[in-house]
């Protein structure tokens, strides 16, 4: 291994994020990914999941960032290689656009400001919907696309831009089976490829089946390393415990 | 007519009252606006009274009543009014157009075919319809006695309703998804909540004018959503504050005559709630302050 | 036909014009579920308009957008303390914020002489079409027979398509996910601003000349009425303009000619004509699409 491979992807120390300084959400994150690891987020509901994500990317209010590197450096240098996969958009599907259209946006900032998107930049967008299994789809709009199709086609957002590094907050929500599976290869196909996928899922059946690693989190980092160990049973039983005891004592 | 026909015709205590009432009707319902988040609703309906008005003044002509008939211009202006908001909730489940662009439909509409009329009146040199512009922006000194009266009634009736349906309308107001659990027939008293709405929008027509009403709605509801206190505290404040607000308007609207009677109404409210704001702002930056209205509402969300 | 083209070509090429600054932008408003965002604009920058013309004279341009723009940042600036501060939803801050913005204008205009520099508040709603006529120079060329307002209008459409055209892609990415693209760094940070400052350059721009009520409705319905028929941002932009334009063109007419054609003597509002029918095209054009889709299937 060299030394590039060995230097964390993503790494994060004494990071709070909370919308307020006074009640954070996320407390005391200390974090890091090595290159091609393929992590899942589990944690209960209102454990700050998508806090830390979006506090990572900027997107919430940020207590204290303490120390947060992107491939060594800051996101606003790292922009280009870090793709994200909302939770929840408020996206309005009535939006005059085609499947392909949203695909491309992923190429945008590659494309530049002012540009048109060429047809190097079609042809990709093609690709990564195919990787997702909407090829057939591309000229869609994106109105008539199903629920499941609709989540393959953020998915596919986020692999045109042929990131390094890829944040997804709940990329399994509300899918049929089939697009699920299709979804956990696509993810494998990435790590094989050296990218490196840290994912919130809410899934504690699956995590071991999609991911190789999982980190367990309640506000802040409760255990992390592969999943099969670090899910057992007694940790757990501590998160969920913990969060109804706490749930308890804040009733 | 000019100013001074106006006074003597309503003397001033009496305008000064009619205002107030005016003013604090206004304040009580727009607290309920204000919690429903009805706010630019209630500025779409104030406008959508405009061609209602005309119709009726031309109904009104047309019948040998005399286009400036209180009674008649308000029901004209209600069904407008209530038509258009009817519009709203119709339009915004239009795919694409939501409840953003149903009140900018339902608003050029409505307010379009006002302008419309309002021009086809006014090109007919008669010499009632000069008063139908002081309803744009409001004359307290153009508001004759018949126009007060109506305005009390209004008010009188609108403060009944909200006292007998006090605790559902709050109800409604503070949690809707609780009061369906209690059972409480939320639709039915939204309609309700939208008619008072209307008639008080309907009311202050004359006195603060149909573009600037919508300030005399929201402004002291505001101010008085940010000062501690409980449900009926807050009423009861947006009710006082109203009726200052109105009487300033008023007044100073009396005094320089050139100054319409609605924007001294809505310079008074608006001035108010800023320096409220401000004021709040500085004690909270020092120090805790107690929890409002306002808070509760930005913890849950606003 | 001297009275067509003296009269009805400018008041047409100002509507027209007028639709092509604000139809444009207002794609961008509508896709962003800002569809009274032009409201807010008209009525706050009236305050900022009125004071300019005060201090500068009636025909000075950089007086009125200078006040204008002022006017307007200013606006949104304290409504959006007021709803961080206030814990006000974000309606009742616009709501409270540029109602007393208006008031203070119209107070401004009231006070001041609205003679000193004709502009009332009457026509800050309605707009001022009627009064745009062309009157032919004793020497010199044609070009200086043409209203003022016509050419403020020509280059709020040229900046209105300019940016709409260049930026195209990144305000498509913006408007369908805003998170996304500031996450992921596709929209520059000065986009957004941009907008809304172009926005309300336009809305200033159009004021004059057609008012308050018909700038609202260009904004919002031309692109409303294309939404039904339009898969694409393309076709989007096309089918707003040309409907528009057509409707434009329709209420003109019809607020011109119908009095007379019914024995009346004066024309009718033509803002509120052409307003009123953009509005009433939208719900139409929704059932038309339903049509058409009943007859495909």
């Amino acid at each position: 291994m060299t030394a590039a491979d060995a230097a964390p992807v993503l790494e994060l120390s004494g990071f709070r994020a909370g919308y307020s300084a006074a009640e954070p959400v996320v407390e005391g994150v200390d974090l890091a990914l090595r290159r091609g690891s393929l992590t899942a987020l589990v944690g209960p509901n209102g454990a700050g999941k998508s806090t830390l994500l979006k506090g990572m990317l900027g997107l919430t209010p940020v207590a204290d960032a303490g120390r947060v590197r992107f491939f060594g450096t800051t996101l606003d240098a790292a922009r280009g290689r870090v793709a994200y996969l909302p939770q929840r958009s408020e996206i309005d599907w009535s939006f005059p656009l085609r499947a392909l259209d949203v695909a491309c946006m992923g190429l945008y900032s590659r494309i530049g400001l002012f540009r048109r998107p060429g047809r190097d930049a079609r042809l990709r967008a093609e690709r990564a919907l195919d990787l997702v299994g909407l090829a057939a789809s591309a000229r869609t709009p994106i109105d008539e696309l199903s629920g499941g199709q609709r989540q393959r086609l953020l998915v596919a957002r986020a692999l045109a831009q042929d990131a390094d590094l890829l944040l997804l907050d709940e990329p399994f929500a509300n899918v049929d089976e089939r697009s699920e599976r299709t979804i956990a290869e696509v993810l494998q196909q990435l790590r094989a490829q050296g990218t490196t996928i840290l994912a919130v899922h809410h899934d504690l059946a699956t995590v071991r089946a999609y991911f190789d690693d999982a980190v367990v989190f309640h506000r802040r980092v409760i255990a992390h390393g592969p999943a099969g160990r670090t899910l057992s049973e007694s940790t757990v039983a501590r998160v969920f415990g913990l969060s109804s005891a706490a749930g308890e004592a804040r009733a | 007519m000019d100013a001074t026909e106006g006074i003597s015709r309503a003397n001033t205590v009496v305008a000064l009252t009619g205002c107030a009432l005016f003013g604090a009707v206004a304040g009580v319902v727009g607290t309920f606006v204000l919690a429903r988040r009805r706010a630019l609703l209630a500025d779409v309906a104030a406008h959508a009274s405009l061609p209602g008005v005309c119709l009726a003044f031309l109904a009104g002509e047309a019948l040998g009543l005399g286009g400036r008939t209180p009674w008649l211009l308000l029901a004209g202006g209600s069904l407008s009014a209530l038509l258009a908001t009817w519009c709203v909730p119709h339009l915004s489940r239009l795919r694409g157009v939501g409840p953003d662009g149903a009140l900018a439909v339902s608003l050029s509409f409505f307010f379009g075919l006002g302008a419309v009329l309002l021009s086809s009146i006014q090109s007919h040199e008669s010499g009632a319809q000069g008063g139908l512009n002081h309803l744009l922006f409001g004359s307290a000194a153009a508001t004759t006695r018949a126009d007060l009266l109506m305005l009390a009634v209004l008010a009188l009736v609108v403060l009944a309703v909200v006292a007998m349906l006090f605790k559902e309308l709050a109800a409604i107001a503070f949690d809707e998804m609780h009061a369906r659990v209690l059972g409480l027939p939320v639709r039915r008293l939204d309609l309700v909540l939208l008619a008072l709405l209307v008639a008080s929008v309907v009311a202050g027509m004359q006195v603060a004018g149909i573009v600037l009403v919508v300030a005399m709605i929201v402004a002291p509801a505001a101010t008085a959503r940010l000062l501690p206190g409980s449900l009926t505290t807050v009423i009861a404040l947006a009710a006082s504050i109203g009726a200052g607000c109105a009487v300033c308007g008023v007044l100073l609207s009396l005094r320089y005559e050139s100054l319409p009677t609605g924007s001294a109404m809505t310079l008074c409210a608006g001035a108010l709630f800023m320096l409220t704001t401000l004021v709040l702002a500085g004690r909270r930056w020092r120090g805790a302050t107690p929890s409002t209205p306002a808070d509760a509402a930005g913890r849950a969300g606003a | 036909m001297r009275e067509f083209l003296l009269l009805d070509v400018p008041m047409l090429v100002a509507a027209l014009m007028a639709l092509l600054a604000c139809g444009t932008l207002g794609n961008w408003l509508v896709l962003r579920k800002e569809s009274m965002t032009g409201d807010a604009i008209a009525h706050a920058v009236l305050p900022g308009l009125v004071a300019g013309f005060l201090v500068a004279g009636r025909h000075s341009l950089v007086a009125m957008f200078t006040g204008a723009a002022c006017a307007g940042v200013a606006a949104i600036l304290l409504a959006g303390w007021i709803r961080r501060t206030a814990r006000l939803e974000a309606g009742a801050a616009l709501g409270i914020v540029f109602t007393t913005f208006f008031a203070l204008g119209v107070a401004l205009l009231e006070t001041q002489g609205a003679r000193q520099i004709d502009l009332d508040p009457n026509c800050v709603l309605f707009g001022a079409l009627e009064t745009l006529f062309y009157v032919p120079p004793e020497a010199g060329s044609w070009i200086a027979g043409v209203p003022r307002p016509l050419w403020t209008l020509a280059a709020a459409a040229a900046a209105s398509v300019t940016l709409s055209l260049l930026a195209s892609k990144e305000l498509t990415a913006l408007a369908f996910d805003a998170e996304h693209a500031r996450a992921t760094g596709i929209v520059p940070r000065w986009l957004e601003p941009a907008l809304l400052f172009t926005v309300s350059m336009v809305v200033v721009a159009s004021f004059e000349a057609v008012g308050s009520l018909l700038v609202v409705a260009l904004l919002a319905c031309p692109s409303l009425i294309a939404a039904p028929h339009a898969t694409r941002i393309g076709p989007r932009f096309a089918i707003s303009l040309g409907a528009g334009a057509a409707i434009t063109v329709v209420g003109h007419f019809l607020a011109a000619y119908a009095p007379r054609a019914l024995g009346a003597h004066a024309a009718l509002n033509a803002a509120g004509m052409i307003a009123l029918l953009l509005a009433a095209a939208v719900p139409l054009s929704f059932a038309l699409r339903a049509a058409l889709n009943r007859r495909q299937a």
